[in-house]
């Protein structure tokens, strides 16, 4: 773990532009702790702020791997948001960062970013994401039902029909589980037609 | 982002200037809300003209056509047709629709007024999936990243009308219902203050932008306003500024923050060489300056009821209480 001193440091440096003073404190700090992560959260910025941007963008993945493991999410969410900056189309990285703030305990986060990454590949007409993305908002919550079905016509106008189906299965599982007949009834009566062809 | 505070007629305001600015969709929302909002009042003459002018915009509207499925008599072809555009392929064994279908069989039961009547009790054994359906993991921080999907292909030719489809598609009510998810506790808004903070110290702008914003959006205040705008000019996102700042501009906020939106609108307008839209907004700003100078005019009110204290009291050390006439 860095000092909150050395990392001020590094982000000032580095904030400033100030691109050897930052690689000096890099480089004397990795010689002391050479598996930090959050030193090679600042090499990659450091690679990205020198033009090396397929170096930077390998260290920040390494650094948001660690970080991850490590439960250091701040700088884990750092790293995510510094890849999709480079790589605005990496779909994978993005919804990463959904999983960090769950672990956080962040769950309204999730939903708010989750939503601002919708909005964000609906302007790009990418259905694959926004599929990618809604499935993600009925992963945080499985038991949320009424979610459930309103992401299944959300995937049904996507053309998703195989996850349009296992959603809706799901809920009817599910409602039968709970006893609930009639409700698992109406359901399969009105959302199969969401992916049975015609 | 929803404006839950606005009436209808600032919605349709709203709606109007967004599509003068090009934000179609956004428009369609506002309008959508409009026409619900009508409904609600029972206006449902002012909420078909809504629907209908969505349509105008959005042919495939759903939320619109439900809409005006429920307020005007339909016809069967209409029914068809919203049918097939919701993506709803008949069941192999379903009976033709009556004449007059009821919209639940068209909509999800949460979304009807009325539940769906069950069928015949003989009749409610469900079809069990062949097999539980497949399980998919908890989210994990362990877990490796999501599957991996295809990257965004490049615009081809004819891409655009795919384009405005995908951009205008009809998730209104979706997004609307997801409201509620975003209520951050006040442990979350703290996290989050945190996180802003240190992608401050990054130089991650947008970033700190957006984990701020919950803060603004639970206590607005000009002070926390101050912040998020000098957050943005950093982050140079014109597109989030003037975004944030337009749907700022229609929400209800207290006058002095009012202003400040306004504003600060006005000057992200003329950055942007945009003199049209930033002299509307000084007119907005106009028309709510004197809308608060007609509230400070200075005169003279009488307070009844104001308890007296007599001079004993007074010289026992008790506070004087107002005095009934007060310059406001």
């Amino acid at each position: 773990m860095l000092t909150s001193e050395v990392r001020q440091a590094l982000s000032d440096a580095l904030r400033e532009d100030r691109l050897d003073e930052a690689r000096a404190v890099l480089e004397r700090e990795t010689d002391r702790m050479p598996d930090a992560e959050e030193l090679v959260y600042f090499q990659g910025v450091l690679l990205l702020a020198q033009g090396q941007t397929e170096e930077g963008i390998a260290k920040l993945k390494d650094a948001l791997s660690m970080a991850q493991e490590r439960s250091n999410f701040v700088f884990a969410i750092a790293a995510a948001a510094r890849l999709a900056q480079k790589d605005p189309e990496d779909i994978n990285i993005r919804l990463r960062r959904t999983d960090l703030y769950l672990a956080m305990g962040l769950v309204h986060a999730a939903y708010d970013y989750l939503l601002r990454e919708f909005d964000f590949y609906r302007r790009r007409n990418d259905p694959h994401a926004l599929s990618s993305i809604v499935k993600k908002m009925i992963d945080i919550d499985k038991e949320n039902l009424d979610l459930s079905l309103k992401v299944a016509k959300i995937l049904a106008y996507l053309e998703q029909k195989d996850e349009v189906r296992r959603v809706v299965e799901n809920v009817i599982f599910t409602l039968q589980g709970q006893g609930k007949y009639t409700e698992a009834a109406q359901i399969q009566k009105e959302y199969t037609k969401l992916y049975e062809e015609s | 982002m929803r404006q839950e505070g606005l009436d209808p007629e600032g919605k349709v305001e709203l709606a109007g200037l967004l599509l003068q600015i090009g934000f179609k969709s956004e428009a369609v929302t506002e309008y959508l809300m409009a026409a619900e909002m009508y409904e609600e009042r029972g206006d449902k003459e002012e909420a078909v003209k809504l629907y209908e002018k969505i349509l105008e915009l959005d042919k495939d509207n759903q939320a619109a056509k439900r809409g005006l499925e429920k307020l005007k008599p339909r016809s069967r072809k209409d029914i068809d047709e919203m049918v097939a555009r919701m993506g709803f392929g008949a069941a192999p064994d379903e009976e033709p629709a009556p004449e007059e279908p009821s919209t639940q069989e068209i909509t999800a039961p949460e979304e009807s007024e009325t539940p769906t009547p069950s069928p015949p009790k003989g009749e409610q054994k469900v079809q069990i999936p062949s097999e539980p359906p497949e399980h998919v993991p908890p989210t994990d921080i362990s877990e490796a990243p999501v599957e991996t999907q295809p990257r965004a292909q490049e615009p081809e030719p004819g891409m655009e009308e795919k384009v405005a489809g995908l951009a205008s598609m009809g998730i209104e009510e979706f997004l609307a219902s997801l409201m509620p998810l975003l209520r951050h506790t006040s442990e979350e808004l703290k996290e989050r203050g945190e996180l802003a903070a240190f992608f401050r110290e990054e130089g991650l702008w947008s970033e700190a932008f957006f984990e701020e914003r919950p803060a603004y959006l639970n206590k607005p205040s000009v002070k926390k306003l101050g912040e998020l705008l000098s957050l943005l000019a950093r982050s140079d996102d014109k597109d989030a500024l003037i975004g944030f700042l337009l749907t700022e501009s229609f929400t209800e906020r207290e006058v002095n923050l009012k202003q400040e939106v306004l504003e600060a609108l006005v000057t992200a307008y003329e950055k942007q060489g945009r003199l049209e839209e930033a002299k509307k907004i000084r007119e907005k700003l106009a028309t709510l300056a004197s809308q608060a100078q007609k509230k400070k005019k200075p005169g003279v009110k009488i307070i009844e009821d104001v308890p007296r204290l007599s001079e004993e009291d007074t010289h026992k050390g008790k506070k004087r209480p107002p005095d009934p006439i007060q310059f406001v």
